[in-house]
């Protein structure tokens, strides 16, 4: 389930998420779950964009602040906020986001080349940007998120 | 192709040979050491397995393998017929020979690429003693087999096949399809092999690719041809159908054929056989690696296998399970599904009663299955332990030294991941005791020993652990070698080193860069090791331990624990989280009364302290090392706030609110201000009293401030993500019975991150200071500091305690104007200090005291104190001048403060006179006179104390003030008995009392020895210098006893 794959289909199905005030997508194949447990429990002296761990049904997984990764104010957590879930090697891995919106159908032509930065957010973190009807739409680069190092 | 690059054939075939050589290497050495004596059933043993292996690599197409087995194989068949006497050096052949096709066996793809030349002309040198002289003529010479269709099918050495004709077996060529032959019926190419081993021996193996290309053009029958060269003693007749083969696929090569030609008349006789043909080849010079017909094809395979490496096997290792632990946990799977079922049904229809019963048997269920499951991981320590039988037989013929090595508990189990991670450190460490640990022989002779060393690995389960221990008669660690070495490196500061114990010194081997082997060997010493070992068993969660005597021998305990995966944990609390501790990290909890905060906790440059049992052991937050909020629970409104204060020794800054509020509410009841003060300190609210957890780290302990420590658990481990890999301070997580998530701390991994082990290296430097000022040439005393009255601190030697209670006052009966208290179906008369000496009056009101219980008289008495301050070791001078009263032997300064030494037996004595008659009446009195013993002691205050009660019973006493002194007393006076000091100047009491028992004049003169240092370890030391008996210093009663029990 590489980028690549994905790339060369025409339609692509995107899970709409909203992190401060930009609308990111994450192609569904790569979403595990979208979850609205949001019992985090903080691991101190942790890199400062793991927000937590959270049980997920039995195993531990690292919940990464998307807010904290573009370089944003955390906020405290309230009920609109999920987790979407993804897999990473062999770990899920949780992206808090402060809101799931919609899931939409995108062709893969009208997802253009990200620009080096997205609203102050660093471009590598992007695949692309899909043009809306009203709104533009950040594709997330989910490698390049989960990079533990920076 | 499929069949032979099938990776799950080969897969199966390594494991299954793997299990083959793990029993071989401890067969060899068993064969080795019955010789002559033959145990044909071991021998046979380890003939099948070779053969097994043979046969395997042969059908692979592992020519090497193949090769080096075969050549083992020969010449344990001819140890077998009892041809060869397994001789020490045929044993290393075979050994090496082993370890170089475990070696290929470990990466089976590039086996055919290592160089095998060396162990194969080994091998075959070793046969030679055993070969007629007409076998031997030819040793080298070939002979091609095949069949009429396949001639030049194998090519052996003739030796080879004359082996395979001993004891009357017929060689047949066996033409397996293994289409239709193996894969049809369902079979796998080893199970072949296997089945034709129980009836005879595989001398050789080959699957002919070549045959398959050209068969496949034909659109008839396809085969693919294996052909295998079989010795066996069936006829042909049987053989068919026993093996499941048409006769027309058995080619019988008869022995008359295989005679070899006269040597030096080398010449090629095609056998018109109408079964086989048979072609005799001159020997080439480079007779093993001459290349038959078929074995480019056979190397073709293993180049293919090389393009897709057989990576699994490295990855995902498998495991054999006894099939009755399969069926237990079948059992108990069915069982849960049926827990499930009644769970559901009770949870449906609202049946308490019934919920409560199934999370009854959901429980024992769960812990069943757990049991179970773990009982499959784990693995007896055996398998490692048999190991070293090689390693030490190896270690100890290279260095020539004579080793006894005896195993015990190799039946103790552990789980795989531990068994695994413990081999390197466990031969490190053997390695050790053998290079350095146990001397020369003659050496040892020399001194006195066995001329035969012993090294003794032992494991046994001891608390849910299990230990093992490494112990030699060797030579014992050097530690005054080591404090040269560990000074001349710089590594540590004298004063550091002078203030260590010998245990301390021996576990300097564990410091990085040290290494005490004068020469460095082969074998170790190079400075690099016993600090990575114990790194290794403490990643492990595992404590290593030395104890070790110059000249005696070392041993090496190690605890570890059962497994990794779940493991009992304290739980504890730290802000709003829980944390969970390893309990096997876990030393004790301590709890600080707010009250004694101030006493107990210090501070020390900018490094936190605590007291513990007279030691000074560093402190951390938990909250500062993980940088959490703190938070402190109000203790007048039990409401939860963050904490601001800085420094823990200063009560004030948290309480002020609280103190402010106390004193408004006093000066209201119009209570003077003073009284305020002390009300405050007095004030012990539970709430505020410090939680400490002392841990152990390795080599040193530490202890760690908590919020509040909850139960201990049973947890299961879980890793934590990629993106938290580099907190040092976590082990891992786990999920609580509320679904909650507990970080499981690391504690090693916490030390570090506070940088704690330099501040343990403080405390030390404190501590020598500590002891710089306070060492007086006097020795150290255990004394239990208590209170009477809340400011009159006392003290009582902690070696005349049996016991100390704690009561309520309420409790307390006054009978015939004594004071008891009802104890154990007894009454224990209390007394009270106050009674006999002028000091202040407990205050009779508190609600509870403590009682100090001792024996007296032959009865226990308790003397009531107020509180108990803490347990020491002072070497505090003892002024028996000063506060010298009833009751009271001197005082001495012990936390800045005067304390008064308790004289327990003079307290009960004047209080009941009669009492101290009780204890006399049974020593001689004046009429037996001229009982003389020797009072040897260096401190003024003890020797005026033995002196006195000596004489009070009626011996006479004679002094001395060290060891030099008292010999030159016994020279001149007749001594009846020696009671003797043990830590004096000039000469010490053991020295003294190996002088004593030296000379002859003195013979049976017992030696007592009095002491302050108690302890086991001590007490042994006194007797192998051959002390009679070892008392504590003021424990009258015992003296006393001892002194009757010798003198009549």
């Amino acid at each position: 389930m590489t980028q690549q794959t994905t790339q060369t289909e025409d339609i692509r199905e995107l899970a709409l998420f909203q992190v401060d005030d930009m609308i990111c997508g994450l192609d569904t194949s790569l979403v595990q779950e979208i979850n609205k447990q949001t019992e985090i429990t903080p691991v101190h002296r942790a890199p400062d964009y793991v927000r937590g761990v959270m049980n997920l049904r039995g195993e531990i997984a690292t919940i990464i602040d998307l807010r904290k990764k573009f370089k944003l104010e955390s906020i405290n957590i309230n009920k609109k906020m999920k987790v979407v879930v993804v897999r990473q090697g062999s770990e899920n891995i949780g992206l808090l986001v402060d809101s799931v919106t919609d899931v939409i159908m995108a062709d893969s032509r009208d997802i253009a080349p990200p620009p080096s930065n997205v609203s102050g957010v660093p471009g590598i973190f992007f695949e692309g940007i899909y043009t809306m009807k009203e709104d533009l739409d950040a594709v997330l680069n989910v490698d390049e998120l989960l990079r533990a190092g920076e | 192709m499929a069949m032979i690059d099938d990776e799950e054939t080969l897969l199966a075939f390594v494991e299954e040979s793997k299990e083959h050589m793990d029993g071989i290497e401890t067969d060899l050495l068993a064969i080795e050491e019955d010789g002559a004596d033959i145990d044909s059933e071991l021998v046979n043993k380890v003939f099948r397995a070779v053969h097994s292996i043979k046969g395997g690599a042969g059908f692979l197409g592992l020519d090497n393998v193949k090769e080096v087995a075969h050549a083992g194989e020969n010449l344990l068949n001819l140890v077998r017929n009892g041809e060869l006497i397994p001789t020490p050096e045929m044993i290393t052949v075979l050994l090496e020979g082993f370890d170089l096709l475990n070696s290929m066996l470990n990466s089976p793809a590039t086996s055919n690429d290592v160089d095998i030349s060396e162990q194969i002309s080994a091998l075959k040198n070793a046969l030679e003693p055993s070969l007629s002289q007409e076998e031997k003529s030819s040793p080298t010479n070939e002979i091609s087999l095949g069949t009429p269709d396949a001639p030049n099918l194998f090519t052996l050495d003739s030796l080879d096949v004359a082996l395979s004709l001993k004891g009357g077996n017929n060689l047949y060529i066996l033409v397996y399809d293994l289409i239709k032959d193996i894969e049809k019926k369902n079979k796998t190419p080893l199970e072949v092999v296997n089945e034709l081993m129980q009836t005879g021996d595989i001398v050789d193996s080959k699957v002919d690719i070549d045959a398959v290309g050209k068969l496949e053009d034909d659109s008839g029958e396809r085969r693919v041809p294996f052909y295998v060269l079989f010795a066996t003693i069936m006829e042909g007749d049987i053989l068919g159908s026993f093996i499941g083969l048409d006769d027309s696929f058995i080619h019988l090569i008869s022995p008359e054929s295989l005679i070899q030609p006269q040597a030096g008349e080398p010449i090629s006789v095609q056998e018109e056989e109408p079964t086989a043909s048979i072609e005799t080849a001159p020997a080439e010079p480079a007779a093993p690696k001459s290349a038959p017909p078929a074995e480019p094809a056979v190397k073709n395979i293993a180049k293919k296998k090389k393009t897709a490496p057989v990576k699994p096997m490295v990855k995902d290792s498998s495991l054999r399970v006894n099939v009755k632990i399969l069926d237990n946990l079948m059992t108990l799977a069915g069982e849960l599904v049926l827990t499930r079922n009644q769970l559901v049904q009770a949870v449906s229809s609202r049946n308490q009663q019934g919920i409560d019963t199934v999370s009854q048997r959901l429980n024992m269920v769960t812990s069943e299955l757990q049991e179970s499951i773990m009982s499959t991981r784990m693995q007896p320590i055996g398998n490692i332990f048999n190991k070293f039988k090689r390693v030490v037989r190896d270690l100890s013929k290279s260095l020539s030294k004579k080793i006894n090595l005896i195993i015990e508990g190799e039946e103790v189990e552990l789980d795989k991941t531990i068994i695994e991670a413990i081999g390197d450190p466990l031969t490190h460490l053997v390695r050790n005791s053998v290079d350095h640990g146990i001397e020369q022989p003659e050496t040892r002779v020399v001194n006195g020993k066995d001329a035969q060393g012993l090294l003794r690995l032992s494991a046994y389960h001891e608390g849910g652990q299990v230990i093992i221990a490494i112990e030699d008669d060797g030579a014992g660690i050097n530690t005054e070698k080591l404090k040269e070495k560990v000074l001349s490196q710089n590594l540590m500061e004298q004063a550091q080193i002078d203030a260590m114990s010998t245990k301390e010194l021996a576990k300097l081997i564990f410091m990085p860069g040290l290494s005490t082997a004068a020469e460095v060997t082969d074998v170790s010493g190079r400075g690099v090791g016993m600090d990575v070992v114990n790194t290794n068993l403490t990643e492990l969660g595992g404590i290593i331990d030395i104890d070790t005597a110059m000249g005696k021998g070392t041993t090496i305990t190690i605890k570890l624990p059962l497994t990794l995966a779940i493991i009992p944990s304290q739980i504890i609390t730290c802000g709003k989280e829980r944390f969970a501790i390893p309990q096997v990290n876990l030393v004790e909890l301590v709890r600080i009364p707010a009250a004694q905060v101030k006493e107990r906790i210090e501070k020390i440059g900018s490094a936190l302290v605590m007291r513990l049992r007279g030691e000074l052991l560093p402190l951390i937050r938990l909250t500062d090392a993980l940088d959490i909020e703190r938070i402190y629970t109000d203790p007048h409104t039990l409401e939860e706030k963050p904490d601001r204060r800085t420094q823990i020794e200063d009560r004030r800054g948290v309480y002020r609110e609280w103190d402010d509020q106390l004193i408004q509410e006093n000066e209201e009841n119009g209570e003077p201000a003073d009284e305020r003060r002390q009300s405050r300190e007095r004030r012990t609210n539970p709430v505020s009293a410090y939680n400490i957890v002392v841990l152990s780290a390795g080599d040193f302990h530490y202890g760690l401030i908590v919020d509040r420590l909850l139960d201990s658990e049973e947890i299961v481990v879980k890793p934590l993500g990629s993106h938290l890999r580099d907190c040092k301070a976590y082990a891992g997580a786990t999920i609580q019975g509320d679904g909650r998530i507990a970080m499981i701390l690391d504690v090693v991994g916490l030390s570090n991150l506070m940088s704690l082990t330099t501040v343990a290296e403080k405390v030390k430097n404190q501590l020598q200071e500590h002891e710089k000022k306070t060492k007086g040439g006097e020795d150290s005393q255990t004394l239990l500091i208590v209170l009477n009255t809340e400011d009159e601190q006392m003290a009582i030697p902690l070696g005349l305690v049996s016991r100390i209670e704690k009561i309520r006052s309420s409790d307390i009966e006054i009978t015939g104007g004594r004071k008891n208290i009802q104890y154990r179906g007894g009454s224990l008369p209390l007394f009270n200090v106050d009674e006999v000496a002028n000091v202040g009056m407990r205050d009779q009101e508190a609600e509870s005291c403590y009682v100090v219980v001792f024996p007296i008289a032959g009865k226990e008495v308790g003397i009531v104190m107020s509180e108990i301050v803490d347990i020491l070791d002072t070497n505090e001078m003892v002024d028996d001048i000063t506060h010298r009263q009833s009751g009271i032997l001197g005082s001495m300064i012990i936390f800045d403060k005067i304390t008064l030494l308790v004289d327990l037996y003079g307290v009960v004595t004047t209080v009941m006179p009669e009492w101290a008659m009780l204890t006399t009446a049974h020593s001689p009195t004046e009429e037996d006179g001229g009982t003389n013993i020797l009072v040897v002691e260096d401190s003024k205050f003890f020797m005026t104390q033995i002196t006195n009660f000596v004489s009070d019973v009626g011996y006479t006493p004679f002094q001395a003030e060290d060891g030099v002194e008292a010999l030159r007393v016994l020279e001149e006076e007749t001594i009846h008995l020696v009671l003797t000091d043990i830590e004096m100047p000039n000469m010490d009491g053991l020295e003294l009392t190996r002088q004593i028992r030296a000379d002859e004049r003195w013979a049976g003169l017992p030696v007592i020895a009095v002491t302050s240092v108690a302890g086991e370890a001590a007490e042994q030391k006194g007797q192998e210098a051959g002390v009679d008996e070892y008392l504590i210093k003021l424990d009258r009663e015992q003296i006393l006893a001892k002194l009757k029990k010798y003198l009549g």
